[in-house]
């Protein structure tokens, strides 16, 4: 078959080789071709790609922890606002009832104050009013000398001025004992 | 011919010229053309383009595996890890996630001697060296080992004998001898349907674009235009790029089929 130029199709001729040798040539070949690329190839890069894997699952825990982590403190920051609003409502509670104590007191005191008030004015016009009386008793008892001294001019015996004397007098300790009897 | 196999599989047979076989016919180089040396790599040409292939493929990856980083892949570590992945996917599914990892390497490599060497083919000046039956009968031999030694160790040699006798109960002891002898040819089968499928395919396509280049050749020389060859192999180019990955996707999967076959789970599973 003999062509001119390139497309001379070249027969595989030659010195017959030894077929027996050239299969163990072609799997030296091979085993050579496994060992180089099994350390430098399929070793390096499975090894990597199992390095990126774990990093990613790592990261993914990590993200799967810090969600976790999150919901954690979101729950406690929720119970912490519940706390809160709990602890807050107590101290409105407890100011209001302050205030409701001490609004208690100041009209308790207030009250107390009126009463003590009121009885000292009570005192006071029991006071005047027993002065009063005995000024009026004073002036009864110089107007009644008067009258006495009058009368006694109009002759009038001595009995009958100590009878009227004494007469008034009674009238006038009967009317104190009436008004002693009022207050 | 050593082994004394019949033809096609030790002729000899048209294909595209590599640069050996350029050297050799070309009357320029006939001086290195008889040097000792030279035949001998003549004679082993498909031996020298498989090492080629390994060298060159094995420069790439040990000069990309010096830039390998976890934090900042390059271009080719990406793409490496992709493949690395895809692969490591596949094993793992099929075998399990530990077995398909320990297998990985070689299943892997397997496939890419075979893809490299196909792809070889296509390459100007070069020459796929899986179409020649040694290359596929070593490596189908190597799968042939890595399943039987497999077997041996997963499911212990008397429970491998026992595999190999149809896993025999009761009465079924009479026919254990039957199967045995079935299943060995079996498993010689295996490697020689493995080798030979590769082997034709390839030598197949190489003997189509040699043809038709040859063909093309031929037609630009009847019209004067030796400088210009008509590309009439081209078409079949795509048709060698699809079916040469096809074969090495084949090769890969059958072993990995195999070696799933001799793991203790599938017997299990009632296989």
């Amino acid at each position: 078959m003999n062509v001119v130029g390139i497309g001379h199709l070249v027969l595989a001729e030659g010195a017959a080789p030894n077929f027996l040798a050239q299969m163990i040539t072609q799997i030296v070949a091979f085993l050579l071709f496994l060992w180089i690329l099994r350390r430098y190839a399929w070793g390096p890069l499975t090894q990597i790609l199992d390095g990126r894997k774990q990093a990613i699952e790592s990261q993914f825990q990590k993200v799967e922890d810090l969600r976790s982590e999150a919901k954690r403190i979101e729950a406690e920051y929720e119970e912490k606002v519940r706390d809160i609003d709990a602890e807050a409502r107590r101290h409105v509670q407890e100011a209001v009832a302050d205030g409701q104590r001490v609004k208690d007191e100041i009209i308790a005191r207030a009250r107390e104050e009126a009463e003590e008030l009121r009885e000292k004015q009570e005192r006071l016009l029991g006071l005047e009013v027993a002065k009063a009386r005995i000024q009026m008793r004073d002036d009864i008892v110089a107007m009644t000398m008067a009258a006495t001294e009058k009368l006694l001019r109009e002759s009038v015996d001595s009995d009958r001025h100590r009878r009227l004397v004494g007469d008034f007098l009674a009238e006038i300790q009967q009317l104190d004992r009436g008004g002693e009897g009022e207050n | 011919m050593a082994l004394g196999l019949p033809l096609p599989l030790m002729s000899e047979h048209p294909e595209i010229p590599n640069f050996l076989t350029i050297i050799e016919e070309s009357k320029a180089t006939h001086g290195i053309a008889q040097t000792p040396l030279f035949q001998l790599l003549c004679a082993y040409q498909n031996e020298v383009f498989s090492l080629l292939m390994v060298v060159l493929v094995s420069l790439f990856v040990i000069r990309a595996s010096r830039r390998f980083s976890v934090e900042r892949p390059t271009k080719v570590q990406n793409a490496l890890e992709s493949i690395v992945e895809g692969f490591d996917g596949m094993t793992s599914g099929f075998l399990g996630r530990e077995t398909g990892r320990f297998f990985l390497p070689f299943l892997g490599t397997l496939f890419f001697f075979i893809w490299f060497n196909n792809m070889m083919g296509m390459v100007p000046f070069m020459k796929a060296s899986t179409s020649w039956y040694a290359t596929t009968l070593g490596l189908a031999l190597c799968t042939f080992v890595v399943v039987q030694i497999t077997a041996v160790i997963k499911l212990n040699p008397l429970g491998y004998l026992h595999h190999l006798m149809g896993e025999p109960r009761g009465g079924m002891w009479v026919l254990a001898p039957l199967f045995l002898v079935l299943h060995l040819i079996g498993e010689v089968a295996k490697p020689l349907s493995l080798s030979l499928r590769l082997f034709g395919n390839i030598l197949g396509e190489d003997i189509l674009l040699g043809t038709f280049l040859g063909f093309g050749v031929a037609i630009s020389a009847a019209i004067h235009m030796d400088l210009l060859p008509i590309p009439l192999h081209l078409p079949f180019m795509f048709l060698s790029l699809l079916a040469g990955s096809i074969q090495a996707v084949v090769f890969f999967m059958l072993s990995m089929i195999y070696i799933q076959l001799v793991l203790p789970h599938h017997e299990e599973e009632g296989h």
